[in-house]
């Protein structure tokens, strides 16, 4: 009996931890907290210029930019070959009538003439 | 009911078709040397009047012009230059007068010696203005048809004959020539000059 009490005492008696307990408890904390926030950070994926809408959109402003005059300075000049040519046949279209008029008109002085005589 | 249809189809192209379709005188210059085709309506017609009210060209000719034009609709000329005698039918130019003779057209001059024809026809409109002139003219080895269609004074006439300096806004237009004619040949605004 006195044996099992003596090993009862002895299971439940006060120990002190050891000296470096709370340095180790509180390192073990450190860490797991460590962990956990890197658990929660965002990865960064760093993509090449190539890979990136926002660069692609940049790139095709800039060329539509720059498209956008040289595209009107040709269209523009088209329309005034196009314009000159419709000048062109204007004026030849004129001096056809012209000269049929003139035509007509001559034959017609030519006609009153012999009837007159 | 098959009839109505059948009626209103036929109908269909006459009432689409604004004027004279000068494919019915395409007969004409088959055995031609020299062709030559001007069409000049709507956006082309605008052009060349803006081109003669464009910068430098104060000329008043040039602004007599640009007058007329603006009031045109359409400018039409077909011209045939034949190597000999005969090788066109006057039958030929029947489309073109019979519709002249169907319309409101009113022939105003017409002059007819051995081979050389000419007539000029005159479309009345309200308020003594003029809706469209044509001129047929036939010789021997030339035929040459000149329809007009928009709004003419009778003064603007006058003026087409002669007074109004063409030669001037030729040059003005970058000195044409006689042998620029026919050097394009685009659809409905060519002109065109053809060896046959």
């Amino acid at each position: 009996m006195n044996n099992f009490e003596d090993d009862l005492k002895k299971s439940l008696r006060r120990e002190s931890p050891p000296l470096d307990f709370a340095a180790k408890v509180l390192a073990r904390a450190a860490a797991l907290d460590q962990a956990k926030a890197a658990a929660q950070k965002p990865k960064v994926v760093v993509r090449p210029v190539w890979r990136r809408p926002a660069a692609w959109a940049i790139a095709a402003g800039i060329t539509v930019a720059a498209l956008i005059p040289v595209g009107m300075v040709e269209y523009r000049h088209r329309q005034e070959e196009k314009a000159m040519e419709a000048g062109r046949q204007l004026a030849l279209a004129l001096d056809i009538t012209r000269v049929q008029l003139q035509k007509t008109k001559e034959r017609l002085q030519k006609a009153s003439k012999q009837h007159a005589l | 009911m098959k009839k109505f249809l059948a009626l209103a189809l036929l109908a269909l192209p006459l009432a689409a078709q604004d004027g004279f379709d000068f494919k019915a005188l395409d007969k004409l210059g088959a055995n031609s040397k020299n062709r030559t085709n001007v069409t000049l309506d709507g956006d082309m017609l605008k052009m060349a009047a803006g081109f003669l009210g464009a910068a430098g060209n104060s000329n008043k000719d040039a602004a007599d012009v640009k007058t007329l034009v603006d009031s045109l609709k359409g400018v039409y000329i077909r011209s045939w230059e034949f190597d000999q005698k005969g090788m066109y039918s006057a039958g030929d130019l029947e489309p073109l007068r019979a519709y002249l003779r169907a319309g409101k057209w009113n022939r105003v001059v017409e002059s007819k010696k051995d081979d050389e024809l000419s007539e000029i026809y005159l479309l009345p409109q309200p308020g003594g203005k003029l809706g469209g002139v044509a001129i047929v003219s036939a010789e021997a080895k030339e035929v040459t048809v000149v329809y007009i269609a928009g709004s003419l004074r009778t003064e603007d006439i006058a003026k087409l004959s002669g007074s109004m300096g063409i030669p001037d806004i030729g040059s003005q237009l970058g000195n044409l020539k006689k042998g620029d004619k026919g050097e394009k040949g685009d659809k409905g605004s060519a002109k065109t000059k053809e060896e046959d």
